[in-house]
């Protein structure tokens, strides 16, 4: 059972062209042309190799296989292994400092990142079409424009933590980015220069997920940039009822809204202190009627409500489990 | 149940259950062109190969049987890592290439999967010297080519990075 088989080795597979492994079967005693399902070997060879890669994560297939010979280097450029690039289990080395851009990322952990996106850019050839960065790699803003030319297919992005990244850095990055249609991204302490740039430049863009507070100036600029908007998620945060309201009054083609988790309040008399609403109020809900799905939880009960408490609307991923921030009730926001 | 024959390259003959034999794309092609009783040649086939492949539809058999789960219908991409376990033992690397090639162009999708995973393990973590020694490629890029794909590998750092 170990032999090599005696009838063929694997010289014959590679250089035979002939007849015997031209892929056609014979019925006994007829000679027949080969079905519309028969293939060629030469192309056996790359689909077998592109099964393979599937099972490699980014790291595998970038570290050399490419290089072995062409005929790899053509398999590991096929489609199917580059319609998602995810980097979500890649964070940057760094330590936090007082002053801009408050993040310090070590030398090597930034260039093991460039190397990794500059052979995934070669290899995808402009494939890619989901992209997902974890909160806590701190990109650079030559990272971030390289990788957005080299994907002008992109539908669905996860942002990095974009301390590192100018104004004008994210800017040309969207300016790329011309399909994109859903964004993960952090709440911003000055959303309108950039929803406005994804209002210019993204004409099909129809999912939201803020990851941070949702207030009054977020929720204007969306009401004013992007009154098209179809699905929005604001789960795990403090967010102010009069926010929700003027979202739910100012984006009319809102079909899903999720506000799992969150801790609602209300402005206060008291400047210092917020009236937190145990319940989502009817008049709320008769404005989420039209809605096709409106996803609410506020149970004592729940982790990820008690969770949001403890954190005072501001959740600290990093102290839960791995991973636990990439869930959401909408399926087409989680990953 | 009807049983269908099969003769490898080296003129043995098989028989295999219709509905086993029809999880060959390539058999069912055939099998849908033409009558049933006659015996289809298979000169890309070796004998111990399709050994390995009936031993792959007897042991599924067994697990659907104790687990109550109909493997082949639902297309299940991995199996129980015992049965993956116990394919990869017996399986030498150029066997296991050898049978990859055959399965694949039998058309055989179940088998095919757990293949490719097992030969995606065997891959992972290898220089790439050694994957070339394990599926028999010769390395053929021109200086020029070798140049350019050393340049991307060699970006932020100093000197190449693949061990040759």
């Amino acid at each position: 059972m170990t032999d090599k088989p005696s009838s063929r080795t694997r010289t014959e597979k590679h250089n035979c062209d002939g007849v015997r492994l031209s892929g056609e079967f014979w019925r006994s005693g007829e000679m027949e042309d080969g079905v519309s399902a028969v293939r060629r070997w030469e192309d056996l060879e790359t689909d077998i190799l592109v099964k393979i890669f599937q099972s490699f994560d980014v790291f595998e297939l970038t570290s050399g296989i490419a290089h072995v010979c062409s005929g790899w280097r053509l398999a590991c450029c096929d489609p199917l292994l580059w319609k998602t690039l995810d980097l979500s289990m890649m964070k940057s080395n760094f330590i936090k400092i007082p002053s801009e851009p408050y993040v310090y990322v070590d030398d090597p952990s930034d260039k093991l990142l460039s190397r990794l996106l500059k052979i995934s850019m070669s290899l995808s050839r402009g494939n890619i079409t989901t992209l997902i960065f974890h909160f806590n790699l701190y990109v650079s803003d030559d990272q971030l424009t390289y990788t957005a030319e080299r994907c002008p297919k992109l539908k669905r992005l996860v942002l990095p933590g974009w301390n590192r990244i100018k104004k004008t850095g994210i800017c040309k990055a969207i300016s790329c980015w011309k399909d994109l249609e859903s964004l993960t991204m952090p709440s911003i302490a000055n959303p309108p220069y950039f929803i406005e740039e994804i209002a210019k430049n993204c004409r099909n863009f129809r999912e939201l997920k803020i990851m941070g507070p949702c207030d009054i100036f977020f929720a204007s600029t969306l009401v004013a940039y992007l009154p098209k908007l179809k699905v929005l998620s604001l789960r795990c945060s403090m967010l102010l009822r009069e926010a929700l309201l003027m979202i739910l009054e100012g984006l009319p083609q809102l079909e899903v809204l999720n506000i799992s988790h969150c801790l609602l309040f209300d402005l206060s008399p008291s400047p210092t202190s917020k009236k937190i609403l145990r319940e989502i109020d009817p008049f709320i809900h008769d404005k989420a009627s039209r809605l096709r799905r409106f996803l609410t939880c506020s149970q004592d009960t729940c982790v990820m409500c008690q969770r949001t408490k403890t954190d005072e609307g501001l959740l600290r991923w990093y102290k839960y489990e791995e991973g636990l921030w990439k869930e959401d009730e909408v399926s087409s926001l989680a990953h | 149940m009807k049983k269908i024959s099969v003769r490898t390259s080296d003129g043995q003959e098989f028989e295999l259950e219709e509905n086993l034999a029809m999880e060959s794309a390539t058999i069912k092609t055939s099998l849908d062109a033409f009558s049933r009783d006659d015996i289809i040649l298979l000169p890309n086939v070796n004998s111990w190969e399709m050994v390995k492949i009936i031993e792959f539809f007897t042991k599924v058999q067994e697990l659907e049987t104790k687990f109550g789960v109909k493997f082949m219908e639902k297309k299940e991409g991995r199996f129980l890592e015992a049965f993956q376990a116990e394919f990869d033992k017996d399986l030498s690397d150029d066997n296991l290439y050898c049978l990859l090639w055959t399965v694949d162009y039998l058309g055989i999708e179940v088998l095919l999967e757990n293949l490719c995973h097992l030969m995606a393990e065997r891959t992972k973590n290898k220089t790439v010297e050694s994957c070339r020694n394990l599926f028999g490629v010769q390395h053929d890029y021109t200086p020029e080519e070798e140049a350019e794909i050393r340049e991307d590998y060699s970006w932020a750092f100093e000197g190449p990075e693949i061990e040759e």
